[in-house]
């Protein structure tokens, strides 16, 4: 079982000629579109019980290689937040020039599992520990291959 | 118990920005300094450990070659923010099991100026997505404690003001100016509620400490220091810092705790023995967190301890009488050997106008990058 921070994305054509790629691989179910039908990818561990985000080669809390493919969930809450107010600098794909303030948060979904996220169509005024969040896959940029490349992140329910 | 390791003889570089400086002339000052503060000379040194994280190859030798080739092992230990832990330990483990009489912990680094390149912390897709930011991560820990236990920006700020205070006695910080709690609350957001005067700059300098058994320590012109305890410890799951992107939470004891509860059953102690300590303030309120992690008070109570003056100059337990990393500066590899300076300086005695009182037992904290932790405790 590859962890899910090595090995390069597979291509895979879109239905109007774009290709997709994952913006990294074990995080996401394929088909890559429609967006609304993609999922997390996590693995729950057979001996200790814990979820977490993307495939892994053995469980990163107790080392057990009894690990379950799962999705994981759609809905969360905010456990805790941030504004990115200063831009990252290179390689961040984000809007550089000019750049676009952005929230980041840890989610927690509904079976446990903590992520980091960046935050979608977010008003930060409404920002606050326990918002209710769901997932978003969207396209978050173009590799220098002209390949989309698709990203999760987070929206206000 | 197999005895203690000693240290005999420390030696900085004042931390800073030093443009016209090459790394092993920082190194070299160190290096220099611990040798006549233990009245040695470099072919007495059998071993170097040296810990750095942004410099080059083999940093260690390019620093002793200056001193002259003797022939020994020299070797680069890197351990993000902890390096200085692992490089005294393996000073220490080689000394006590009677591999070598002394030997060399030194710290060297040259900190990027601006932005270091992310991709040397996280993977490739966390920069591209805006999740490589470190103050993100230690904003949304101090936000969530706040929410957790009340904990306000007012006693995160006061954590700084304690340090930024303490710095105006030590010559070997890089800032040594007091600003005001006014002044630290107003200055420019970083993440919100962490501001610019809550947060160290990375910088460079170097940090050296020379480690003898027991038998010869005796011979040295100071009065030898032990090494009561020298943990490194990476954190179990889940890292909750950089550059974690799955935090599911666990019952297992968070890093800090893990590192500490190691130290003070190996120093023989428990917190309430301490008489001061340096901490990690990578940001004002991890110190806070570290009064909690390192028992220092219960969890969630750390503020109040702030509030209290309990970690102030003349309170129970004075933390970073040196000012701090908010004040030094962190140059990474050098940053655990400089708190290392500081406990040996107090503990003699010579710590100047920021001596603390009856400073017997200190301990030092480090914490960095990756869940790496390192814990000493040093005593006379």
């Amino acid at each position: 079982m590859r962890s899910a921070t090595t090995g390069s994305p597979k291509i895979k054509e879109g239905s109007d000629g774009r290709q997709c790629v994952p913006f990294a691989t074990g995080f996401l179910t394929e088909p890559l579109e429609p967006f609304n039908n993609v999922h997390l990818k996590g693995s729950t561990c057979l001996s200790c019980g814990i979820t977490l985000f993307g495939t892994r080669y053995a469980c990163e809390n107790c080392c057990s290689k009894e690990l379950k493919n799962v999705i994981l969930s759609r809905d969360g809450k905010i456990y805790s937040y941030t504004i990115a107010h200063f831009p990252p600098p290179p390689p961040y794909a984000g809007p550089s020039d000019p750049f676009v303030p952005y929230a980041i948060a840890w989610v927690d979904l509904s079976e446990g599992v903590r992520v980091l996220s960046t935050l979608t169509d977010c008003k930060f005024e409404i920002l606050k520990i326990g918002l209710d969040v769901e997932l978003v896959i969207k396209k978050g940029w173009t590799d220098k291959n002209g390949n989309e490349v698709i990203i999760y992140s987070f929206k206000p329910i | 118990m197999t005895e203690c390791a000693n240290i005999v003889g420390v030696g900085i570089h004042k931390f800073g920005r030093f443009d016209d400086s090459h790394y092993s002339e920082l190194g070299l000052k160190a290096v220099e300094m611990a040798l006549e503060d233990a009245g040695m000379d470099i072919k007495d040194i059998q071993a170097v450990f040296c810990s750095t994280v942004f410099l080059p190859m083999s940093v260690g030798v390019r620093v002793l070659n200056h001193f002259g080739r003797t022939g020994i092992s020299i070797v680069d230990v890197e351990a993000a923010c902890a390096a200085g832990v692992t490089c005294l330990d393996l000073a220490q483990t080689a000394v006590k099991a009677g591999k070598y009489d002394a030997v060399l912990a030194l710290g060297v680094e040259k900190m990027p100026r601006g932005f270091m390149n992310p991709e040397l912390i996280f993977e490739k897709w966390q920069c591209q997505m805006g999740l490589s930011q470190n103050p993100a991560y230690w904003a949304m820990n101090a936000k969530r404690h706040m929410h957790d236990y009340g904990t306000t920006t007012e006693q995160i700020a006061k954590v700084a003001e304690k340090n930024h205070r303490n710095s105006v006695n030590n010559p070997y910080a890089m800032y040594q100016k007091e600003i005001s709690l006014k002044d630290i609350l107003n200055s420019p957001v970083i993440n919100d509620p962490i501001t610019l005067y809550m947060i160290c700059a990375p910088n460079e300098g170097a940090a050296a400490a020379i480690v003898c058994n027991e038998k010869i320590a005796r011979k040295f012109p100071h009065k030898p220091v032990k090494i009561a305890a020298c943990i490194h410890r990476v954190s179990q799951f889940p890292l909750t810092q950089v550059a974690a992107y799955c935090a599911t939470p666990t019952d297992n004891p968070t890093v800090h705790a893990l590192a500490a509860k190691d130290a003070y059953e190996e120093a023989g102690i428990g917190p309430e023995d301490l008489d001061f300590a340096e901490v990690q303030d990578t940001d004002a309120f991890c110190e806070i967190e570290a009064y909690e992690e390192l028992g220092f008070c219960a969890k969630g109570r750390g503020g109040e301890l702030i509030e209290h003056g309990v970690t102030e100059m003349g309170g129970k337990i004075p933390v970073n009488a040196s000012g701090g990393l908010i004040s030094k500066g962190e140059p990474v590899g050098a940053s655990h050997l400089g708190q290392i300076f500081e406990l040996v300086k107090q503990i003699r005695g010579e710590a100047g106008a920021r001596q603390v009182s009856n400073a017997k037992v200190g301990l030092a904290h480090v914490y960095g990058a990756h869940g790496h932790c390192g814990v000493c405790i040093l005593k006379s």
